[in-house]
């Protein structure tokens, strides 16, 4: 409790110094919005809807490219774990792209779908599936195979063993590598919000991409506030809370 | 008595070795058949073929050439009247001590979760464990991992119980527990024990009979006929143990030279 009053308080000293620092106009508020300022965004564009329906609009393209991106990384996980060929081919292929920052698929994605949900689409699910394609595969091979001949051993046969041994072996590992796909898919979508300018639909990324068009600071810091602050909740709440009692 | 529970004949197992790809010849041409009630002890150096030989009674693993029958019915594939206690340790720890117990039961069949349960905290309470039923399975010392594999393994009403090693990992005082209550199981149960063990005092105090092996095959076969119940302090353990060492040694040194 103390040290929660401790980084409150010092938080307040940095906002404090922050907001004197603008007052005194040491920096030109252009490049340095005052926290009042920014504070003043969050409040009206709360109040006219413009935040929280963009928030709307980024979150569900966020669950729906998050959740196709789990289901092609963990399907191709799969086919990894099962095929030789598929490692030595796909696998090498995964693994260079892994290391592919997220953004470098805008182009691609503007080039073959436009300036449109699709593309944005495609930025989320490339960004985010071939970490999860990796960890589900290293998930799965790192099962010890001891399990798997225990569970044979007192009668359990193939998809039962699947389900009842492999996958709960794996999903502490299954879990995290879930957590990192998220981490990849938010990042991705503030990209593509960022390259790809929509006419309808803005999600936050378009706020921030704007705030900067229209040299509105306190609309491209206050909307930064807000993207950390997705991230940092859903970090925090969604997947530690999931975490799992035997690990 | 009379009809054995277990017969192998010219049971042979060749494993590809994986590095040099040589060919390693893990049994060659076991026979030997056990009785109901029997308590066997298999013993051997490292690398002998033990564990091989149980996880093919098992049926884990396929056979080269050769048959087992497991009360005239052939050996191919594991069921639950052979359940077999790895040399590691195999409990899975995503369940909990009851869980694990029983999670060999959902094959028995006409057999609700009440039941299971029941079943379950029976066969804990026979190891020992009344009171841990829902520790998680890193909470748990040594020797009481044992006890829950043991549990787990006799669950199932299995008519043969095959242990790799399962005391070897444990210190002496919880090993000489062990002893002691693996014997009262035994005789509870009624159960045929066969067990790997590669020392041999251990044999020497649980066994009714011992099967020494070397390179892949049985160099010997005795009965140990000191009665039940056996304590390491026993004058007639450790005779029986010396002078199984020695015959291990000289049957070993005799394969060699020839
Ligand atoms: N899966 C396998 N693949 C290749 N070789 C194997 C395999 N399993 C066992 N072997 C080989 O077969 C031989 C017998 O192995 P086994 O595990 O049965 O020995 P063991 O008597 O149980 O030894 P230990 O006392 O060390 O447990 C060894 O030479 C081993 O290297
Ligand atoms: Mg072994």
């Amino acid at each position: 409790m103390k040290t929660r009053l401790l980084a409150i308080f010092i938080f307040a000293i940095f906002i404090g110094c922050w907001q004197v620092v603008c007052a005194l106009k040491w920096v030109s508020p252009i490049l340095l919005p005052s926290p009042f300022d920014v504070g003043k965004y969050l409040i009206s564009s709360m109040l006219d809807g413009v935040l929280l329906s963009a928030l709307g609009v980024t979150l569900s393209r966020l669950a729906i490219g998050y959740v196709m991106g789990l289901i092609f990384g963990i399907s191709i996980g799969l086919l990894l774990y099962h095929s030789f060929l598929a490692r030595s081919t796909l696998g090498v292929v995964a693994l260079g792209l892994q290391t592919l920052p997220s953004v470098c698929w805008a182009p691609l994605a503007l080039l073959w779908f436009g300036q449109s949900e699709n593309a944005m689409y495609f930025v989320v699910i490339m960004g985010s599936m071939w970490a999860i394609t990796l960890s589900t595969k290293e998930a799965i091979t790192s099962v010890p195979p001891i399990y798997v001949q225990a569970a044979r051993v007192m009668g359990s046969r193939g998809f039962h063993a699947w389900r009842t041994v492999v996958f709960p072996a794996a999903l502490p590992q299954l879990a995290n590598g879930a957590r990192m796909g998220w981490a990849f898919a938010w990042r991705s979508l503030m990209a593509a919000e960022i390259y790809v300018t929509i006419i309808s639909r803005f999600g936050v990324g378009q706020l921030l991409h704007f705030g900067r068009e229209l040299h509105a600071m306190d609309q491209a810091v206050g909307v930064m506030v807000v993207i950390v602050l997705v991230g940092f909740l859903s970090e925090k709440f969604i997947f530690t809370r999931c975490k799992l009692k035997h690990t | 008595m009379s009809s054995p529970c277990l017969t192998l004949e010219n049971v042979s197992k060749t494993y590809m070795s994986n590095r040099d790809g040589r060919l390693v010849t893990a049994l060659a041409d076991v026979t030997f058949s056990v009785n109901a009630g029997e308590y066997l002890c298999l013993l051997g150096r490292s690398g002998c073929g033990k564990s091989t030989l149980l996880s093919v009674i098992s049926g884990l693993t396929e056979l080269d050439a050769g048959t087992i029958r497991n009360n005239g019915e052939l050996v191919c594939g594991p069921n639950r009247h052979r359940m077999l206690m790895f040399q590691q340790d195999a409990l899975f720890p995503w369940l909990d001590v009851l869980g694990n117990v029983m999670y060999g039961l959902q094959f028995v069949e006409r057999m609700s979760r009440d039941e299971m349960q029941k079943k379950a905290e029976a066969y804990l309470d026979l190891v020992g464990l009344s009171n841990v039923h829902h520790f998680h399975i890193n909470q748990l010392s040594g020797g009481m991992r044992q006890r829950v594999a043991l549990a787990r393994a006799l669950a199932p009403d299995p008519n043969i119980l095959l242990m790799d090693e399962p005391f070897s990992a444990l210190d002496a005082m919880t090993r000489e527990q062990l002893y002691a209550d693996m014997q009262r199981i035994w005789k509870e149960t009624q159960k045929t024990v066969i067990m790997v063990t590669h020392n041999a005092r251990e044999a020497a105090c649980l066994g009714t009979r011992i099967i020494l092996m070397s390179a892949g095959r049985v160099i010997d076969d005795q009965p140990i006929s000191l009665p039940h119940p056996r304590t390491m302090n026993d004058t007639g353990i450790g005779q029986t143990a010396s002078l199984i060492s020695q015959r291990l040694q000289q049957k070993e040194n005799v394969e060699s030279i020839q």
